[in-house]
Formats: C-alpha cells, structure tokens, sequence
C-alpha cells in the first residue's frame, strides 16, 4: 500500500462537508463510484501451477467538488477532485513474492486542483493535480497552469509543476513506459540510468501554449513541452553529471479544426519529437454532412510509437504505421441510421537485411456496416457487421446489442452478443484460431435521484476456454449539498 | 464464409435502409404528431433541435406571409415581444387579438371572411348564443388546444431589441411561411453564433443553454439528450464520437468541459473500467490481435509495461525470470537467430519495426539488452548473448534506424540516458554522435 492518507484526507473532507450547513452559494458535490469485478483467468505457463488466476478487484473513486466558492453564482472559483483505492484481493502471496510491480492495494490522487476562472475577463488559473490533453498527448501533473486571453484572437497558457508519475492514477502515456518499470534503477558502473520505483525522481515539467480564441469556427492550437530530470544527469561519456542533459521529453504540437461551411470541416494535428528528431505523429480528416441525412468522413494518421528518452525502444522504433479510414451514416429521422466504413493500414518494415521475401509494407483492411434504431425513448437496437483482413489476422465480428428501459428510465436492461470469427497464421499457437462467442447481459436501477446500480453478466467461450465468466459490478453515487 | 457474411450484411443493410425511408420523417410534422400542412419547412441545412424546442402542438390555420404583405408590423399582434426576458414568455397573440380584424360574427361578409376555421385548423364552431370571442371558455366543444411547451433555453428578446436587432434578422423568412413553428420560423444556433462571438456578443455555451451549479450545461431532459450534432464544431456525438472524440480534445478540451467534468475522461482513460462501447465481452481473450493492428490505441487508456505486463507475467506469457531462455512457446519459429544465420521472414525485427508496442506489452527492455546490447553484461548480471561466452564476439545487433549517425549528438545533448544502457562510457562507438 503507497499511503492511506489520500484517502483519508479525502473521507475527511467529505465527512465534513456532509456534516457541515452550506455557506453562502458554494454548492458542495460528492461523486463516488464502487467497481467490482470477478472473473478467473488460466494461466498459460505450466511452471506457475494449474490454478486459476483469480480476479477479484474492487475499486473505488471518490470525487469531492466545490462549486462556486465565491458565492456570486459565476463560478469563478471551484474545486475539484477524484481519488480512487484499488485493491486486488486475488493475488496470490507467491505472486507477490514473485513480481514487485504487483501490489493488493493502491491509493493515488488522480486530480486535484483549484481552479480560478476568467479572472478580470481574461486570466484563468489552475493549481494542484491537473490533467493536460493537447496535440502532444495527455499529461498528469502537479503544479500551476496559466492560461491568458488577449484582445487580439489569441490565448497564451504556461505551465509547470512536477509530472505526477506514481499511483495507478497515473495515464501519462510517455511517462517512463518501456524503461522503469520493467527495469528499475539499471546501473553500470555506478552509473543508474533510471530510478527507484519506492523512490522516484522528481520530473519538471515545463509548457507554453498559444491558441486562437473568438473565432466561433476556427479552433487552432500550438504547444511546446519539455520533461527534465531533476537530480544528476548522465553525461555523453556515462558520467554523472550536473542538472543538465536530462530531457525526459521535448516536443511540439498542435492541431486545429476548421469549419469551411455548414456541416464540412477540416481538421488535422501533428507532434514533432525534439528529441528523436522525427515527426512522431500526423492526424487529419475531413467530415461532410451536407444534409442532415447524410454524413462522410475520411481520416489518416500517422503514427511513430515513441518513448521517454530514457528508453531504448526509442532506436527501434521507426518506422511509422499509416492509417486511412473512411465512413459514411446515413440518418432517417433521428432515430434511425446505417453506417458504413473501410479502412486501411501500413505498416512497414526494412526488407533489405534479409534474404527471404519480406513485405516492405504489410496491410491490414477492414470495412464494417451497421443499423441503430432507437424505439420511442425507450429501446435501443444495434448491430455492425465488421470483417478485417490482412496483418495481424483475418476476422469477422458480428456484433448484435440492444437496450430497454422502464420506470422513466430508472431500470434498464441491455444485451450484447458478438460472434468473432479468427484466423492468423502467426499466433495459431495461441489456439485462437477459430470462431468465438461472447455475450452480455447488464442491468442498471437508479433506485436513488443520486445513486444508480449497474451490473453486467459476461460470458465467452473460445478455442481456449468453454466457459469464461466475468461479473462486474459498478455503484454510482453523485450528492449534492 | 467471409463472402456470405458480407452479403447478409448488405441484406441487412437493404432491409434497414427500406425500413427507413418508410419512417422518415417530412414537412409539417413535428407538431406533436398531428400534421398540418400550414407548417411548411423553409430551405435550412438543419432544424433547431427538438430537446431545445420540444415538439410543439400548432393546430392553427395561419398566414405569415398575407399578413407581412399586408403591412402588419410583428409588434402588431406580438405585443409583448419587446419587454419579454424569458424564452418561457407566452408571445403568442390572444385570441381578441385577431378578433380585431377578423370579425366571427359577420362570417363570409367580413373582410376578410372570417370563420372559426379561419384560425382553428378543421374547428366547426359549437357555441351556444354567446360571443365565443369574448367567452371562449363556454363554447361547447372547444377547438384543439395550441401547446407550445417552454423552450430548454434561456433568450430575452428586450436585449435584443433594445439593440434595435430587427426581428427577421433571426426569424428569417416569415414572408415566405404560413404557420411558424421551430422547422420553420426558430433560428438554429448558427445564427445566433453570428453575433455571438465573443466580441460582438458573448460566446460562452451558458448565455443561452441552461446551466447545473457547477457552471456545465444541462443535458438531459425530459425529451431526450441535449449533445451537438456537428453543425457548427467537428463534434458530432453519434455512437461513433467515443472513439473518434479524440481530435476534438485534443484541439480545445475548453470546450468539451462546457458540459463534461474532468471526471468523464479519466472514467475510461484510467485504464481500469471496461468500456463495453469499447471493449466487447471477450475482449480479455482476443485484445492481442487489436494490439497487434494498432487498430485501437491502448496507451491511450493503459500503460502498456505497468498494465499489460503484471497481468501477462500472471498468466505465463512473460518469463519471470531473466535468466530463462524462453517461457511459453509464443513466437513463430525464426523468431530470433542466435546462430548469426540471415533474418528470416519470421524475425521479430520486422515485428518490432512495424509495431514495437506489441512486444512492449510482455517484453522490457532487459529482454532487448541480450543481443542488442554492447555491454557483455546485463544491469542484472546476465551474459549478454553477444559475450564470447555466448560465441559472439562482443558484436551487438545494431538496432539503430539508418542516418541515426547524423542525429544521435542532438540527443545524446538532450540525454544521454539510454546511449549508456548498452554502450559503455568508454565505447568508441559513442564518439561517433560526440
């Protein structure tokens, strides 16, 4: 267990805030959410035993808000935060031994922040455990973030903290994956090119930004990013160094959105690795609803999986994975629509150093079709039919669901089945080939105005596993006061 | 049996698409169900939305465009218009209103001739010898009732015009219409962005949709989901948006917390709810072949070495131990070529080149370090296949991409970090990039 002061601190203030009068216009929220969820896994090594994985882990997150702390109704200054505790009642004490990285239990902090809004008209102000989302990727930090509109169409943001790194909160989808964690603190020569997992190194973080403002169909955003090490570098020559050659992460990003007339738009985002020295990632597309009746898109993305500069996948990975995808809906009424889509991927590999007949280029294509009709406000009916081809694997899924509620919506029901079909040559050790089946039943009962109840049934039966049940288990309670 | 498949899925789609064009929906419909053909719907792109502007009952016989034409100001018959500051505000005339020029009593001899089905669409007047004008609450069978239920929206008109904003500047094409109705008369949103666009006019969601106590608009109501449809944003939320939301946040997440909390994106990118929109049933069973296509981002939800390899180090796929040549069999054979015999077609470098993040689910980065590293030792102690024990000649497999030579002293600037988990200090091929 990391710490249960986190939790603590956050029952406390709920506990006190249930217990205490609402002062002026400050409105007070907790938000809590209970995950169950029970299955059992087979393991597929022989030497770990014959005994069944046993999954059985129960989550929880507890959101406390404070909304409008100033009491004018403007929400100029709020609160907000969401924690959750995870514990894995299934893991084994062998397991534990065996495997650091497992833990039964785990608290983190997954945000936090104070949050000052349009300060004079034009300043806003966020300071505690934040999230960052823009072109470069999503970022989890502590510390202040500064965003200032000016008169002339365009916003300034800086940012800077520490990149929160520890807890299961953590999403961070560069943050040291590929180099920490399977490979804690590795030294040579007394040189540690890492850290210790118990015992991380602080990470700055440091952001600019600019971004148009007020112009109701133009959205354009450019960001910078840096990552350092705080603590002793490693030199070019494997010595320890000062507080210097220690990126994590340098890039730069940005993307937009541009609406060209009523229902077409443009979009696009791309992330330059300073680092790598390489355009890591290129997104673009195009959607078209020239009635309301029909809609078409067509998106490419191109993507280099890159890492923290720590990490050695980095020199493996270069080669980029490209993506074309087209779709089309067609709408009849609100309540009625078919989709239809293709696409096709890239990917590419080096067919010089090898003497046998490699595909410089190995494709993967896939298209899908499908109806959703919606029932009165009641009932929901859906299907999609998708069928891939090429790398990584021939399959069909078939793909049935549909929903009714009750009682106003407070009890529902919903059903799942899908039917898969598979067949690859590279992972038939994996006995996967074949045709799978997998159904869902759920339910959910809103038997309070603020609590609600999900359940959902599911079942799987594959090449692997005859039977293979899981049951999940999702309380939702949202109070205000 | 793929190709049968495809052909029932095209039945099928056959099928939906009939079934649809038989429920489509037309002009003066909307009204509660009832058609009236005085409701014609004007050339728009869009309607407003019906969450907005619920259905509304209008069973009424009406000419915009006559009385236009005749010279009837809006205010005319509209007479509150100018002090009203709520979109709840009842702005329809009176029936004394119209009283005023179309006078019952005189029937075909009025100018013009007027009857109760001169308004009231299909009404035969049944009174009793009473003016029903001026007692309408007596007649014996009353005509259908016009409801026009409160908009989900907040509008005053008095700022409007006291901006001396025209009517027809938002309520376009009245001299075309007979009976309006939001297909017809309501402006979508896109007009009012016109003005409002945060210099002439606010542009904050909140100046006109309603609001919770935390500041995000209100979505759900009785008549359905308030959520855009991609008019005006690239954000349209059909059953696609969960996976395609991503452009959107990524460009102004300001915008997406209009009505969402921090707390609907960590539901599902924290990598522990399973999302069944996005993961199906047995999702846990046949991840790996997603993983492989990149077909669906998992770093976007999970990291893929705390995630993926503590469950896969479970079930057996991972060796736990370094010193383990191999644990299940897994790969195909050819996989690696300990011998120093040519790559075949099989060889997970071309795996690793085209998605490297299929390996980094179950392999770190010591599983690398056999062979690629230039060290004769791992950080764990290991002999390096490389290490003459091994045969090798202390000759690593070079993993680097071509020209790297040209770029490796910016990085080796920048951090050094990973340069000196396979080179030693003192490897002269280091001072290549120096």
């Amino acid at each position: 267990m990391t710490s249960a002061r986190p939790l603590l601190l956050g029952m406390l203030i709920a506990v006190g805030t249930l217990s205490a009068p609402p002062a002026l216009g400050v409105d007070f929220e907790i938000q809590s959410r209970t995950i169950g969820d029970i299955y059992a896994h087979l393991r597929a090594d022989d030497q770990l035993g014959d005994d069944p994985i046993a999954r059985q882990r129960i989550h929880q997150l507890l959101g406390f808000n404070a909304w409008d702390l100033m009491g004018d109704g403007t929400n100029s200054l709020v609160f907000v935060s969401n924690m959750r505790v995870d514990s894995d009642l299934g893991i084994l004490a062998a397991e534990l031994d065996n495997n650091g990285q497992l833990g039964r239990h785990d608290v983190s902090l997954m945000y936090g922040y104070l949050e000052a809004r349009d300060i004079g008209g034009w300043l806003d102000l966020k300071l505690g455990r934040q999230y960052e989302v823009d072109a470069i990727d999503m970022l989890l930090f502590d510390g202040l973030k500064v965003r200032a509109e000016t008169p002339w169409y365009f916003a300034v943001e800086l940012l800077g903290g520490l990149e929160a790194i520890n807890g299961t909160g953590t999403i961070n989808q560069q943050a040291l994956d590929g180099s920490i964690e399977g490979n804690p603190n590795p030294c040579f020569d007394d040189v540690c090119t890492g850290y210790d997992v118990e015992d991380p190194m602080p990470r700055m973080v440091i952001g600019l930004g600019l971004s148009l403002i007020d112009l109701t169909y133009t959205q354009l955003d450019l960001k910078f990013r840096e990552i350092v090490w705080i603590g002793p570098g490693v030199g070019s020559d494997g010595s320890e160094q000062g507080y210097g050659d220690n990126v994590s992460q340098m890039r730069v990003g940005g993307s937009f959105s541009q609406r060209i007339t009523e229902g077409l738009f443009v979009h696009g985002g791309a992330s330059y690795d300073m680092y790598l020295s390489l355009l890591n990632e290129v997104r673009g597309g195009v959607r078209y609803r020239p009635i309301h009746m029909v809609e078409v898109e067509a998106g490419y993305t191109y993507v280099i999986p890159t890492f923290d500069a720590n990490s050695i996948w980095n020199f493996f990975s270069w080669r980029p994975i490209n993506r074309i995808e087209e779709r089309a809906r067609f709408f009849f009424g609100d309540d009625l629509w078919i989709h239809a889509g293709a696409y096709q991927s890239l990917y590419s590999a080096d067919d010089t150093v090898t003497l046998e007949d490699v595909d410089a280029e190995v494709m993967d294509l896939g298209m899908s079709a499908g109806a959703t009709w919606i029932v009165g406000r009641q009932a929901s009916v859906r299907t999609d039919i998708t069928s891939q081809r090429g790398f990584g694997g021939d399959q069909t899924f078939v793909d049935l669901g549909g929903s009714y509620t009750f009682m106003d919506g407070k009890l529902g029901l919903d059903a799942r089945a899908l039917l898969i079909m598979f067949e690859s040559d590279e992972q038939s050790n994996l006995h996967l080939n074949g045709t799978m089946f997998g159904g869902q039943l759920g339910a959910h009962w809103e038997f309070h105005d603020d609590m609600r109840l999900n359940l959902l049934l599911e079942e799987a039966t594959t090449e692997v596993r005859p039977v293979w049940l899981r049951v999940m288990a999702v309380v939702d309670i949202r109070k205000w006061m | 049996m793929g190709s049968r498949i495809i052909r029932l899925a095209l039945l099928a789609a056959a099928a939906v698409s009939i079934a649809g064009i038989t429920h489509a929906t037309g002009a003066g419909q909307g009204t509660a169900g009832e058609f009236n053909p005085f409701v014609t719907e004007v050339s728009r792109h869009h309607t407003p939305s019906t969450v907005v502007f619920p259905a509304q009952s209008l069973p009424l016989r009406f000419f915009h465009d006559k009385h236009l034409a005749e010279g009837v100001e809006c205010v005319d018959c509209h007479s509150d218009v100018a002090e009203s500051t709520r979109a709840s505000d009842n702005l329809l005339p009176a029936a004394s209103v119209c009283a005023d020029c179309h006078y019952v009593e005189d029937g075909k001899e009025a100018d013009p001739p007027s009857a109760c089905a001169t308004c009231h669409l299909n009404y035969t007047g049944e009174y009793d010898g009473f003016d029903p004008h001026e007692e309408a609450s007596k007649v014996t069978k009353a005509p259908a009732v016009v409801v026009i239920p409160n908009p989900n929206l907040q509008f005053n008109h008095k700022v409007h015009i006291d901006r001396e904003i025209a009517c027809t500047t938002c309520h376009e094409k009245l001299d075309t219409i007979a009976v309006a109705a939001p297909v017809n008369a309501i402006p979508v949103m896109g007009k009012c962005l016109e003005c409002h666009d945060g210099k002439q006019a606010p542009s904050d969601c909140s100046t006109c949709h309603l609001t919770q106590p935390d500041g995000r608009l209100v979505t759900e109501f009785p008549e359905g989901q308030l959520k855009p449809h991609g008019f005006y944003r690239n954000d349209f939320h059909n059953e696609f948006f969960v996976q395609n939301h991503e452009q959107v946040a990524r460009s102004d997440e300001g915008y997406c917390m209009n009505c969402h909390q921090r707390r609907d994106c960590v539901d599902c990118h924290n990598g522990i709810v399973k999302p069944t929109q996005i993961h199906p049933a047995n999702w846990i069973l046949i991840h790996n072949i997603s993983a492989r296509k990149n077909s669906l981002e998992c770093t976007s939800c999970h990291r893929e070495q705390s995630f993926c390899i503590d469950c896969h180090r479970r079930v057996g796929i991972v060796d736990l131990d370094p010193t383990r040549a191999t644990s299940v069999k897994f790969h195909p054979d050819g996989w690696v070529n300990l011998d120093g015999t040519m790559a075949t077609a099989n060889h997970h470098m071309f795996q690793a080149q085209r998605n490297i993040r299929t390996c980094v689910g179950c392999h770190e980065e010591r599983t690398c370090l056999k062979c690629h590293s230039a060290r004769p030792t791992d950080p764990w102690g290991v002999t390096s296949y490389n290490s003459p024990l091994h045969g090798g000649a202390n000759t690593p497999v070079n993993p680097h991409p071509p020209g790297f030579k040209n770029k490796c002293g910016n990085m080796m600037q920048l951090s050094s970090r990973a340069c000196v988990k396979c080179h030693a200090p003192t490897d002269p091929l280091l001072d290549m990039c120096n």
